[in-house]
């Protein structure tokens, strides 16, 4: 005789219960992660972004190149800037590209935004653990490794946000690139101006310039970071 | 020839036990699912499981996910808690061999929105949330016999698809006593 809905019962019990128990020990580890860790964590994300932004501004350049950004299998397939005559088409291979940098740009900011939000905790810590130690000289020494982390923090986040400027900046000729793209895409209802759609390409081409230094920028990020932040 | 029949009545029965504790089993595997790698995000490189995506409600990241997209944020974060209270529902429904047509849809679809609804913050789906987007295939699937066996009862026909949905969905009888 097998008592089957009492061994499901049970082992329906245990399987809940061993979830659970996972659950809350990662929400332990999670609570009670290092400030270091956190700070890492942070900028580490905030890099990566900034990865991410460079990606989808390059795909920018590619289009503005001529080139249809994105995969390379997908670029060759398709007809390149200056030969196609269907504002559709060009928004079409437009849109997908300026949707990312919009969207590349919303996570770099937002990344940046958390790397801020997780230093102070890490240098009130810090400071808090230098107060409490009693020998002056040791203190002394402590207090000259805060600052000289404060510095390297402080240089990156100035770099961060010299970054970030500059994708905005960027961002709102994006912004500018498809209003005037929608504009002629209204306008061929009307009339199709071939004149005004040549000049397309060319306008994009001037971003190339603000795009190098958008890559230097991000590149000038994780170059300050060479810090205890990483160490985790 | 008795007999025969007999011995032929206990394997289907014994074949109806199995199938009806094997959708049993089946319907614990999302919530060991959930200890599994469930999806990559972007800009972390770690894929985060079931219960690490849960996790991340916690402060700080859980300020940066809802900066991107609250609403994908919250697929992501809520969906397996969703999920694993599905699967212990299920769990309890055929421990107790009654069918709940709505749920293995409803888990499908929510394992859907985290795979392909959130892909502005996941850019990978791991081996966690793929077979949990499985088992709830089958269950959804194994609904659907079900209903399907419960219409034929009804309507009495084509009894020969019907004796074999009844051992195939595992909701015939048979003679172990259950408490």
């Amino acid at each position: 005789m097998v008592v089957i809905r009492g061994i499901l019962r049970y082992s329906l019990m245990f399987v809940a219960a061993v979830v659970i128990g996972y659950a809350a020990l990662a929400v332990f580890e999670e609570v009670t992660q290092t400030e270091a860790t956190r700070v890492s964590a942070s900028v580490r994300l905030a890099e990566n972004q900034a990865e991410n932004m460079d990606r989808a501004l390059g795909d920018v350049s590619l289009f503005a190149d001529g080139n249809s950004g994105g995969d390379a299998s997908e670029a060759r397939s398709q007809p390149a800037i200056s030969e196609i005559s269907d504002i559709d088409t060009l928004i079409g291979r437009w849109e997908p590209l300026y949707e990312e940098a919009q969207l590349a740009y919303v996570k770099f900011e937002a990344a940046i935004d958390n790397a801020k939000a997780t230093a102070p905790g890490y240098f009130a810590t810090q400071q808090a653990l230098t107060e409490s130690i009693n020998d002056p000289v040791a203190k002394a020494q402590a207090q000259e490794d805060d600052e000289r982390e404060w510095a390297l923090y402080s240089n990156w986040e100035a770099q961060a946000e010299s970054a970030l400027a500059k994708a905005q900046a960027i961002g709102k000729q994006l912004d500018d690139m498809d209003a005037i793209l929608r504009k002629l895409e209204l306008r061929t209802d009307f009339v199709f101006d071939t004149s005004s759609f040549q000049d397309i390409p060319t306008a994009i081409s001037e971003l190339n310039a603000e795009l190098s230094e958008f890559r230097a920028a991000s590149e000038t990020i994780r170059a300050a970071t060479a810090s205890p932040f990483e160490a985790n | 020839m008795h007999q025969g029949s007999g011995g032929q009545t206990k394997t289907r029965e014994l074949v109806t036990l199995i199938v009806r504790l094997t959708a049993f089993l089946v319907t614990l595997i999302p919530l060991v699912a959930m200890m599994r790698p469930w999806v990559t995000l972007d800009g972390i490189d770690e894929p985060v499981s079931g219960v690490g995506a849960v996790a991340l409600l916690l402060p700080s990241m859980r300020e940066y996910l809802f900066a991107v997209s609250p609403l994908q944020a919250a697929v992501v974060t809520l969906g397996p808690i969703v999920v694993a209270l599905l699967a212990i529902f299920i769990s309890n429904r055929y421990r107790r061999r009654k069918s709940v047509f709505w749920a293995p849809p409803a888990m499908l679809a929510v394992a859907l929105g985290i795979a392909y609804g959130a892909t502005d913050l996941v850019t990978g789906t791991e081996q966690g949330l793929t077979i949990v987007l499985v088992v709830s295939m089958l269950l959804t699937l194994h609904q659907v016999a079900i209903r399907a066996q419960l219409a034929l009862q009804r309507k009495l026909m084509m009894p020969a698809i019907y004796r074999v949905l009844t051992i195939a969905t595992g909701t015939g009888r048979y003679r172990w006593r259950e408490w």
